[in-house]
This record gives C-alpha cells, sequence and structure tokens, in this order.
C-alpha cells in the first residue's frame, strides 16, 4: 500500500479498482507498475470554473469528499478526467488524512463497473485527479470515492444518468 | 415487444425493465432545441419521440470530426496518407506476394469482402469489418486487439492466415522499390542504414511461439531490429494514415436530423414513414441505442449477445477475454516504445484497461454506418441479411446461454412483421457516401512494378 | 500405530442397470471420456470416489481421512480396471503430526495390499487442514509425499525422513499464491498440478516446486473455471472438476481447454450425466472411464467414452437450455421483515421484503470478485432490519463489509437495483492488528468470521465467531474489537433471541453445544447445553428459546425446546419436520434457517432451489424463489409432516 505524500507536485500513485472484476486487478493490490512512469499534466492543469462540486460525507461522517468531472456534460464512451477533494470537515479547511483514495464507477442495474482503472494523482493538499475515467454505457452510473485509512474503507457515492 | 434486458439470468425478471430514470434528464435540461420540429415529424410519419429521445438521436447524427491520434505523428499527414493508399493495395506486402489490405476491404464491398470469415492466405476464423469510419474507433477488430489504426495495420502483414508477410520483408520492399523510397523518405526523412538484412522471413511472433523466421529475427544485431521496425511502424502509420481518409458521411439518416433540427421539417429522400418508425424503435423501445449510441452509432465497447458459434457445440472464440491481453501486450501499442505519445490518453487508456474472465466471448460492438453494405454480420459473419439480424434480436433463437453466470443476456424483443421491417429500413438508411471519394478506390497506377 | 482405515464392502443399489460400453481396444487419440454409464447411491458425506485395480470403486468422506470408507463392487467384473493410482490416507487419531507424533500414511493400490509409511515428526511444521497426500514418485515411494493444506493455502514436500524438501503457497492471488486449494496431481514428468480453488484456476509447478503457468479465471465459458474441486491426470489429458459450473473440464497438460462434459445440472436430482455440485474425479488410466463423487446428490457417476469420439464430446457440451434454472440461496440471514440470501453462483447477495406471505426480491448487491465491494466467498452474512444494515464476511478477500439499505418502509414493494450501498470495509488483518494491541496475551492469526449476531439490548456490539482463532469477538460498528468473548472449539452459528446470545459449536470433543453468551460475547453460567445430535448441520435459527436446525443429510429441520431448559442435554431433538422431497414441506439438503416476526421461520431448500416458509409448529405457509412465490399448496405432500402437534397447510 502507498502512501499519499501531501505535496502539490505531481504524484501518480494511487489505483481503483472496477466492480466487474475478479482478479484482473492488479492495480487493486498495489499501484501499477507503469503510473510511476507517467508524469501527467502539470499541477495547474486548468478547471473548468463553472463546472459544479457535487459534494457527500462519507459514511460515517469522517470524511467530506467533493469531485467535479473536467468536463461537463461527461461524455458517453469517451475518457474524461474528475477532481476529488477530501476534507475533514464540512468547511473544508483541514485536508482528510488516509493511506489511500480508490476512484471507481460502476452500473449496478447491469452489474458492471468501467473497463478501465482511473490513474490517481495527488495534485495538492486534499485535491486528487483521476484520470481516464470512461463510462461506456449510457444509463445511471455511480461514482465511488473510496478512502482507506489502516486497511479499513469509507465509501461516498453519487448518482447520475448519462444520455445515450 | 418487451424491452432490452441486460442483467444477469438469475435476476432476470426483476431487474429487466430499464432502470427507473429518476435522474434522466427533464426536458428542459435535455438541450433540445426549441426549433426541433417534432410536430411535422409526427403529423407526417405518426411517431412521436420524446425529448432525450431526440436528444439521443441528434448526438447519433452528429458526426464529429475526426479525433486527433497523437501517437502517429503523420496521421494528418497527406502524404503519408498517399503512400499509405498504395500500401493498403499493394499485394507484395504479404509473404505470397497475392494478398493485399485491399483483398479482404474491398472498396467494392465498402471495404469487406462480403464473406462470413476473411479469406486471406488461409482462412480467418473471423468476419472482415470495414474499415470506412474506423478512425473513430478507440478498440480495433472485433476483439479490439489494437488501439490504433497504425498498430491495427501492422498485425495482418505477420499473421500467417492474413498476409503471413514478415516485417523484414516489408522493410526490403520499401528500401529496393524507387517509387516507396522516396515517397517514405518524403515523409519520413531517409531511411536507416539497414546494412545486410535476410533474405527470408524474420520476425518475432507475438504468442512467443519460435520457428525459422524467429530464429533469424533473434540473430540480427539488436540495431538492426530497430532499425526494422522503425521502418515497419512507419509503413504501419502510412495505411493508419491512408485510413483516415475513409470517412463516410450524410446518409438518409443524417439528412432527416438535420432537416427535423432545422426548424422546418422537409420530408428526406430515402427516409420514410418506415425509416421514421426504425429510428423510434431503435432511439426507443427496443433498446439497440444502450449500446449503439453516438455518431458512430455504438459505445465501441465489447458485449456478449449469445451469437451461437457456426461450428456447433461451445463457443470457442474467446473474444475480448484474449483480445484485451494483446493489446496490453502489444509492443505497438499507445503507451509503447513506437508510439508518437506515450503519456496521452490513449495511452492510459491501454495502460489502464482491465482484463477480466468477464470478458470471455465478447465482442466490440460495430458502428452501424454502412451496415447495409457489409453483410454477412456478426464476428462469424452468421447472418446474411439485416432481416436475419433483427430476427435474431427478436427471438434469441439459438442464443447461447451458459446458465445464469453469463453476465449479459439481451431479453427477446418479440417484433412484429411491420417492426422488424421498419428496423431494417432504419438501418438500410444509415449508408452514407465518402468524404474523400479519391481514397475509396485504388490508388493511381503506380510507376514501376508497383500494383 | 494408529487405527486402521475402517473399511466396509458393501454392494449399493445401482440406480440404473446398464454396463460401461466396451472399451475399444486401441482406442484412438482421439477418444473422450464422458458419456453416461451408471450412478450409484452412496450415503451422505462420501466425498471423494477412486477407481480400485478390479473396477470396484472405494469412496471416503475426503482426501486424507481415516473414516469410514465404502467400496461399491465392479460394474463389470470382466472389465478391471488397470490402475496404479495411490490412495493416501493419514493414519492418526487427529491428523496433525508435531513433535511427539510421527506421520503415518497408509498407501493402498500400489502393492497388493495395503502399507504404512512412518515418517517422523520433529523437524516438521504441524499438518494444517491436510487434503491430499501424494507419493512423490513410484512404487514403493522413496522421496516422500505432497501434502496439500487446504486452510494453510500451501504444499509442502515432505521427504520420508520427515524434512520438508520445499514448500508453494501461502494465501493469495499471484504466482504460486493459493486461496483454499484443494486437489493437486503429478504428471509423468513430476510436474505438479495443484487446483486453486477459490483462484478459480490450476497452477503447474516444476518438479523442484518453482512456478511454471496459471490457467483459468472464473466463469463458464471454455476453460474458465468455477470453484475447481479435483484433478486427475492421465496420459496428456488433465481433468478437473468444478463445483459450481457441475462439470468436468478436460484440458492437456498446458491448459489448452478440450472439452466438458456434464454441465448443467439445475434440475433437483437429474443425474444420469449431469453432474451437480462434483467434488472428485477418477479417470482410469486408459483413459476410457471415470467415476465422479457428487456429495450434494449423494451420488456417484461412472462416464465411458463417447461412441463419436472427441467430435461428440465437443458437440453435447453445450448446456440444454431449458435446463437451466436458478440455484437459490446457500447462506441465509433473517431478521424481522427482511431476508438476505448468497448463493455462489450468481456471487450476489438478493434482499427479500418479507412483510408479505412470500418473499419479494427488492434489491441484490455485489458480484464476484476482489475490489473492495466485491464478494468472493461468504463466510457469514448478518442483517440487522432496525438499521436496515448487512454485515458481510469474506473469507477469501479477508475482508469485512457493512452494506446499507436505502428503503422506503412506506413505499410500495417494488425492485431498485440501486436500494443497497457499501459504507464501509475492514481488512481482516486490520482486525487482527487490532486484537494483538488489546489481547496481546495471545497470538492472533487472520480472522475468519463463519458467524454474526446481536443483541437487542440496547447499545450491543456486533458478536461475530471467528473460526481461525477459536473465539468470539465482540466488534464496534467500525469494526473495531472492544472484546474478546469465549473461546469456541468449531463455532457454527452465533444466535440471537430478543436480548439473549447463544453461541452453537461443535465442542473439542465433537459435540454440538449450545452456549449461552451475554451481549458482548463472554460465556454465561456453565457449561452449556450439549445435544447428543450427530446429523451434519446447516443453519440454526433461535425463536422464543427454541432453537431450529437444519439438518442437510436427514432433509429435515430439528427442533429442539424442552431440551433447552435442561442442561442434561438431549438425547436428539424433540421434534422434527420434513423429509426428503419436492413437495410443499419437503426438503433436499436445507442449506439456511432463519427466523422473521410473525414467528415465521424460513428454511432455503437449497436442492430444490427455493425457500419455505413455516410456522413455528413446522405448518408449511408458503413456497417462493427469487421470481415467484405461492401460499396456496402446489406440490401437498402424500403423508403428513411428522410434526409433533403442527396442522397441515390450510
Amino acid at each position: 500500500m502507498m502512501t499519499i505524500l501531501r505535496s502539490p507536485r505531481t504524484l501518480p500513485l494511487v489505483t481503483a479498482c472496477s466492480l466487474l472484476l475478479a482478479g484482473g486487478c492488479s492495480g487493486e493490490r498495489d499501484a501499477p507498475s507503469q503510473s510511476g512512469a507517467s508524469a501527467g499534466p502539470p499541477a495547474s492543469e486548468p478547471i473548468a470554473p463553472e463546472v459544479e462540486w457535487r459534494t457527500a460525507a462519507s459514511a460515517d461522517e469522517r470524511y467530506y469528499v467533493r469531485w467535479r468531472p473536467l468536463a461537463e456534460p461527461i461524455p458517453l464512451a469517451d475518457p474524461f478526467d474528475v477532481e476529488v477533494e477530501v476534507w475533514t470537515d464540512e468547511s473544508m479547511t483541514e485536508a482528510g488524512r488516509f493511506d489511500r483514495i480508490i476512484v471507481d464507477a460502476g452500473m449496478p442495474h447491469h452489474r458492471h463497473g468501467m473497463n478501465i482503472v482511473p490513474e490517481i494523482s495527488a495534485e495538492g493538499p486534499a485535491r486528487f485527479i483521476a484520470r481516464g475515467m470512461l463510462f461506456h454505457m449510457p444509463g445511471r452510473w455511480q461514482l465511488y470515492v473510496d478512502l482507506i485509512e489502516d486497511g479499513r474503507l469509507e465509501r461516498s457515492q453519487w448518482s447520475m444518468w448519462l444520455s445515450g | 415487444m418487451r424491452g432490452f434486458c441486460t442483467g444477469m439470468l438469475l435476476l432476470v425478471l426483476p431487474a429487466c425493465g430499464r432502470p427507473a430514470p429518476e435522474s434522466a434528464p427533464s426536458p428542459e435540461a435535455t438541450g433540445v432545441p426549441v426549433s426541433a420540429d417534432l410536430d411535422t415529424v409526427r403529423e407526417a410519419h405518426e411517431v412521436s419521440f420524446s425529448p432525450d429521445q431526440w436528444e439521443r438521436i441528434t448526438r447519433m447524427a452528429d458526426v464529429p470530426a475526426l479525433p486527433e491520434d497523437p501517437t502517429n505523428r503523420v496521421a494528418d499527414d497527406l502524404a503519408a496518407a498517399e503512400f499509405g493508399h498504395r500500401l493498403f493495395f499493394d499485394p507484395r506486402l504479404s509473404g505470397t506476394g497475392g494478398v493485399s489490405c485491399a483483398t479482404c476491404h474491398d472498396p467494392a464491398l465498402d471495404f469487406t469482402d462480403g464473406l462470413r470469415v476473411a479469406e486471406g492466405v488461409g482462412l480467418n476464423r473471423r468476419n472482415t469489418p470495414t474499415v470506412l469510419n474506423a478512425a473513430h474507433q478507440r478498440w480495433l477488430t472485433w476483439d479490439g486487439r489494437s488501439d490504433s489504426l497504425w498498430a491495427q495495420a501492422l498485425e495482418p502483414l505477420e499473421n500467417e492466415v492474413e498476409m503471413a508477410g514478415d516485417r523484414t520483408s516489408v522493410v526490403r520492399l520499401v528500401a529496393g522499390d524507387p517509387v516507396y523510397r522516396q515517397r517514405y523518405e518524403s515523409v519520413f526523412g531517409p531511411l536507416p542504414e539497414l546494412g545486410v538484412i535476410p533474405d527470408e522471413m524474420a520476425r518475432p511472433t507475438r504468442d512467443g511461439s519460435s520457428d525459422e523466421a524467429t530464429r533469424r529475427w533473434d540473430a540480427l544485431p539488436e540495431s538492426t531490429r530497430s532499425m526494422i521496425n522503425e521502418v515497419f511502424v512507419n509503413v504501419g502509420k502510412s495505411i493508419g494514415a491512408y485510413q483516415r481518409r475513409l470517412i463516410s458521411a450524410d446518409a438518409p439518416f443524417d439528412r432527416f436530423v438535420e432537416s427535423v433540427a432545422s426548424g422546418r421539417y422537409q420530408p428526406v429522400a430515402g427516409f420514410g414513414d418506415a425509416e421514421v418508425r426504425g429510428l423510434g424503435l431503435f432511439s426507443g423501445e427496443a433498446g439497440c441505442w444502450e449500446c449503439h449510441a453516438g455518431p458512430m452509432i455504438t459505445t465501441g465497447e465489447f458485449h456478449n449477445i449469445g451469437i451461437p458459434p457456426m461450428a456447433g457445440g461451445m463457443p470457442t472464440d474467446s473474444g475480448r477475454f484474449a483480445g484485451a491481453t494483446i493489446v496490453k501486450q502489444d509492443p505497438f501499442n499507445a503507451s509503447g516504445a513506437f508510439s508518437d505519445h506515450t503519456q496521452g490518453p490513449r495511452a492510459r487508456l491501454v495502460r489502464t484497461l482491465i482484463e477480466t474472465p468477464e470478458n470471455w466471448g465478447r465482442f466490440r460492438t460495430p458502428s452501424l454506418r454502412e451496415v447495409s453494405r457489409t453483410a454477412p454480420y456478426m464476428h462469424e459473419g452468421r447472418f446474411d441479411t439485416l432481416e436475419d439480424v433483427v430476427e435474431f434480436y427478436s427471438t434469441l433463437e439459438g442464443a447461447v446461454q451458459l446458465d445464469h453466470h453469463q453476465e449479459l443476456v439481451l431479453e427477446p424483443l418479440d417484433l412484429d412483421d411491420r417492426e422488424r421491417a421498419d428496423l431494417v429500413a432504419f438501418l438500410e438508411a444509415l449508408d452514407g457516401t465518402p468524404r474523400e471519394p479519391r481514397f475509396a478506390q485504388s490508388p493511381p497506377a503506380m510507376a514501376n512494378n508497383g500494383s | 500405530m494408529g487405527p486402521l482405515a475402517h473399511t466396509l464392502s458393501l454392494t449399493l443399489p445401482v440406480l440404473l442397470s446398464g454396463a460401461f460400453a466396451q472399451g475399444s481396444p486401441g482406442a484412438t487419440d482421439d477418444g473422450a471420456v464422458g458419456a453416461f454409464a451408471h450412478q450409484v447411491e452412496v450415503p451422505a458425506g462420501m466425498e471423494r470416489a477412486s477407481f480400485l485395480p478390479n473396477g470396484a470403486v472405494r469412496v471416503a468422506p475426503s482426501g486424507v481421512g481415516s473414516g469410514r470408507t465404502l467400496i461399491v463392487p465392479p460394474l463389470d467384473p470382466e472389465q478391471p480396471i488397470v490402475e496404479e493410482r495411490p490412495i493416501c490416507t493419514l493414519l492418526l487419531d487427529d491428523p496433525v503430526s508435531d513433535d511427539r507424533v510421527p506421520l503415518r500414511i497408509q498407501i493402498e493400490n500400489v502393492l497388493d495390499r495395503p502399507y504404512t509409511v512412518e515418517i517422523p515428526g520433529g523437524a516438521l511444521e504441524p499438518l494444517e487442514d491436510p487434503v491430499r497426500i501424494l507419493p512423490l514418485d513410484a512404487s514403493p515411494h522413496r522421496k516422500g509425499f505432497l501434502v496439500l493444506e487446504r486452510g494453510a493455502h500451501r504444499l509442502r514436500a515432505i521427504g520420508v525422513d520427515g524434512r520438508e524438501r520445499f514448500r508453494i503457497g501461502g494465501k493469495g492471488a499471484g504466482p504460486g499464491q493459493f486461496n483454499f486449494p484443494s486437489d493437486v496431481a503429478l504428471d509423468a514428468e513430476g510436474r505438479i498440478f495443484v487446483v486453486d480453488t477459490d483462484n478459480h484456476r490450476i497452477q503447474r509447478f516444476h518438479p523442484d516446486g518453482a512456478f511454471d503457468r496459471e490457467w483459468g479465471g472464473r466463469g463458464a465459458f471454455p476453460g474458465l473455471l468455477a470453484a475447481p474441486s479435483s484433478i486427475d491426470i492421465e496420459g496428456d489429458r488433465l481433468y478437473v472438476t468444478e463445483e459450481l459450473n457441475h462439470r468436468v473440464s478436460v484440458f492437456d497438460l498446458n491448459g489448452r481447454f478440450l472439452y466438458p462434459w456434464g454441465m448443467h445440472a439445475v434440475v433437483p436430482r437429474q443425474g444420469e450425466g449431469r453432474i451437480h455440485y462434483p467434488r472428485s474425479i477418477d479417470v482410469s488410466a486408459d483413459g476410457t472411464r471415470a467415476v465422479v463423487c457428487e456429495p450434494f446428490e449423494r451420488r456417484i457417476q461412472y462416464f465411458t467414452r463417447f461412441p463419436g469420439g472427441m467430435e461428440e464430446a465437443r458437440r453435447q457440451a453445450m448446456p440444454s437450455k431449458q435446463d437451466v434454472s436458478s440455484h437459490f440461496g446457500r447462506y441465509l440471514a433473517g431478521d424481522d421483515d427482511l431476508l438476505a440470501m448468497w448463493e455462489p453462483e450468481s456471487g450476489a447477495v438478493a434482499v427479500f421484503d418479507m412483510t408479505t406471505d412470500t418473499g419479494i426480491n427488492i434489491t441484490v448487491f455485489t458480484n464476484h470478485g476482489s475490489g473492495w465491494d466485491d464478494l468472493a466467498r461468504m463466510g457469514a452474512l448478518h442483517l440487522d432490519s432496525d438499521r436496515q444494515e448487512f454485515v458481510v464476511s469474506d473469507v477469501v478477500n479477508d475482508r469485512l463489509q457493512l452494506w446499507r439499505l436505502d428503503r422506503d418502509r412506506e413505499a410500495s414493494i417494488k425492485y431498485d437495483p440501486f436500494m443497497a450501498r457499501l459504507t464501509s470495509a475492514v481488512e481482516l488483518d486490520a482486525l487482527r492488528a487490532d486484537l494483538a494491541s488489546i489481547a496481546p496475551d495471545r497470538s492472533w492469526v487472520v480472522p475468519r468470521i463463519v458467524s454474526f449476531t446481536r443483541s437487542e439490548a440496547p447499545d450491543a456490539p456486533l458478536l461475530a465467531a471467528d473460526e481461525a482463532n477459536g473465539v468470539v469477538l465482540a466488534l464496534d460498528d467500525r469494526f473495531r474489537p472492544v472484546a474478546v468473548g469465549v473461546d469456541c472449539a468449531t463455532p457454527l452459528e452465533l444466535l440471537a433471541d430478543g436480548e439473549d446470545v447463544r453461541l452453537l459449536e461443535r465442542d473439542d470433543q465433537a459435540r454440538l453445544r449450545l452456549l449461552p453468551l451475554d451481549e458482548r460475547g463472554s460465556a454465561l453460567d456453565g457449561e452449556g447445553t450439549i445435544l447428543e445430535f450427530n446429523d451434519a448441520t446447516r443453519g440454526a435459527a433461535l425463536l422464543d428459546g427454541v432453537l431450529f436446525l437444519g439438518n442437510q443429510s436427514g432433509d429435515r429441520i430439528d427442533v429442539f425446546d424442552r431440551s433447552l431448559a435442561s442442561s442434561e442435554g438431549s438425547a436428539g431433538s424433540d421434534r422434527q419436520w420434513g423429509q426428503t422431497g419436492e413437495l410443499d414441506g419437503q426438503f433436499y439438503a436445507p442449506a439456511g434457517v432463519a427466523a422473521l416476526d410473525g414467528e415465521r421461520i424460513v428454511v432455503v431448500d437449497q436442492g430444490n432451489h427455493r425457500a419455505q416458509i413455516f410456522a413455528a409448529d413446522g405448518s408449511w405457509l408458503s413456497t417462493f424463489s427469487l421470481s415467484s412465490g405461492y401460499t396456496v399448496p402446489r406440490n401437498p405432500p402424500q403423508v403428513e409432516a411428522p410434526a409433533e402437534d403442527g396442522a397441515l397447510p390450510e
């Protein structure tokens, strides 16, 4: 398990795992070996300021998590990135503390997730970018942000409708 | 008629039917232009489209500009495309000298071959997909074993049942044919000094198997192998640049949507009552749109719809199960050393692609543009006509269903005769015309011994 | 010398007459075994069937155990089987070696009569859940043995001098790791093939134990595997039984898939060539005959070659679509107006609203897999109706999960695939670390939770029965241990009845014991109640002081009421209901029992792919499955259920 380094420099490190996978997810156990070679875009990546944040508390309110897509609307069957922030308080003053973050999405109705595992990089205190999300079917999707500390996971989730 | 269902069989009854679209956009939020003349359509054809259905339809007709391919620095270089045009039609690239890309991708047949399964040097086990509009695809071929046009172009050259050639011979051809050499160098700069290269086949194999050609390849100095690979890849990138020019557009369906969207609907030739009704089914109740969405009328991903194998018994083609592994291991993929952009979205896509047994038996959802001209259908060419295809979806007769373990099942659509005919009529209205006609035919005769 | 295996020779009824097709002399390589020849009933609990040289079949409870075995006479005495496959049995009262006790292994099928090899103890780490022993070389062995230890997820090569030559394994999904491996075989070159059951794959190793290759992956398509359970190698063919695909898959020794057979019996007791939950296979050395043991069906089936060779084998492979129906329920949890059921074939938990007379499926959650919201194999399932929460123990991924139901009790009952959501989860290794810090005086391994419950007392913690550490744990809402409760030998079920909590376990003398606990899992007054009851139990419920036990081998529900009041225990259940059959009120291998409000008892009738609801007196109320249910009997029993004072259904 890797530890988040809270520096503003780009640090691709974290993994996600799809709902559908039955063991083929190397990223579930360790960060993909290739991700270290990926420098990713610069930390000063422009953010569309007009895209609204979607906020939720994790199940036990240990974390307040918000996210927004870096493209709106979320494209059908085209990769997109999402920006995620993790705080310990509702007023978002203190960055959340955890060992590992997973950003994932799924379609419970179809009982499958995405066909890819997004690459996540820490972009600053509390701020992460998940790159390469891909919703490959229209319909109702759920986005999950899982935060793991000392072997314990807390999930925050959102639903959205993707038009055909 | 019943709806489309993608629940597990275990869950068929409760899971079928579309999810309650509580998060579906409201009419106001759909962005449907108020000018869309749906009233006239309803009066003219007795077909109603809901706002979100119409939004879906407009996206199907909204063919975007070609997606960039930064993994191929000559993707949009005209000289590269013209070079690739010649290569595409040149049988000298094959091991036998008798098979070119165009043998199976025949422009007279919309770049297919009309056969159930491809016949190159040997008999392939899958149907030849058209290369028209392939530049819009994220994954290439039925199992998605390639992630770019140029990488895909290289695979058949060395595939023993397709062109059965080898990279060393391809490079020898380019270096030895003055026209090719000149065209190559005008695009890529001087050919590297190859020194002595074998007169016989020399290439690695993708599956790690060994034969005389691999032994010769392994015996070459690393620098020679590297130079051969470089030229070979540039051949692929030239063919890829050519295939990017094979775009068809302006189908009757596109003209219909354009006319409705203009706010003053005028009937469109080739898109009458049956086609409009078929579109209504396709984009609505029949649920075709759940996989056949967007401007290419496919989401470009992989599904198992239970097409029974031609040989009977259990299916033997694992489709995407093997394809996902192949593309991740392909040295020519977007994240590999030969890609011109190894850190972009395309490279990430292949790097982060999941390999899972659930991919077994899944095949790529094909684009439906040009579909009426690209029979037969499905990965083994099982169905001769679109009527047969629609019949399958209507009844699912013979569908392979390995019990409730299977992730995805369809529910029979139970279409009546008119509904079947309407769907077929709509599908036939998806045929367009080439945007660049000169590329949709053989290249002008080449000088020297060019074919 | 320990006690010899107790061997009986019985003549058992042959259910279907017929004989093996004559093995075609000089059969071509195209020959393919898999055509049905015979089936024979065997008693419950028999898991492994092996050919003997005279063509008889030895049937035994497990791969290494020295329990009761049966000999099924040859079907055709004119056709002896030249069989040199050794059958190795551990001859120990307690099949665990330590520095005091040597390993004694009895070997049959090699020489004319069984002989015993004794391996000195001392240097050897004790065996842990051994399921298969194989000699490393031909008769008489010299090199030693391979010992597969399922619970320890390892394979060890042990020399006759008692020294370990090499070991493979460790729990995990990487190359050379295992998840509950269940069988091992050697080919003629000495290469080692391990059935890695919960990784759904075969792994091949070099004779020195170095990893070579793997194949499989969970699924039903050709070459994929679902819970492979046993293996046999003859010549250049490798045969694998798959419990959850209900078939045998045949490969070459490099993992190239050739054909399957037997798939797929989901009609109860279908048999006659269709296979259900196979646990073992033995193929004759000439590849012409096979015997498959199906403990769930209490049956062995014999197979011979397809007359049409490989072509016929491949043609028959596709299961007939009309044979398909859903398996229904294995692990069960019920509370008030909710019921949840997990089924390994689908990998999903199905949730039912029980406010009506039959269960109505309102959602499903989780999939088979290794992600945090996936489930590989259920260890325990707990449901709390007030909280609308589910707790899941996954013994392969070693996690606990908490799922919450977004359910409006006032709304109309309808199916909603989005109703359940994962809210939190914990790796059991983190729980182990917590336990080590709050109870440092004992050594802790990664827990294996096999049951949960919670007292209705205010603020009562969640209780979890940990089979690996032999203890009951009390956990808070974040799965942190707040107390270490009673020690136990083999915990079966934690049961709550209002504020009362009890532990049902097999004690260290293998007796069934019901032990009262306090709300934090500590034992109350005395030794509890010993239930003199030796049948295989599966599932239990406690309702108003009455214990309902699922009797899997007896196809009935055993009820203990009066006897629970006495610390003397009982000489069996006080009353019972049900019998073997498919009619309403009858069962085939009941797999779970739960109590609901309205004093109702739900029984998962696994072999009949349904659940049935009863009143506490045993009268039948309704039958339901995933998508249907009825309260008017469709299959009324021909004889009255033997409930003591139970009324027949209206």
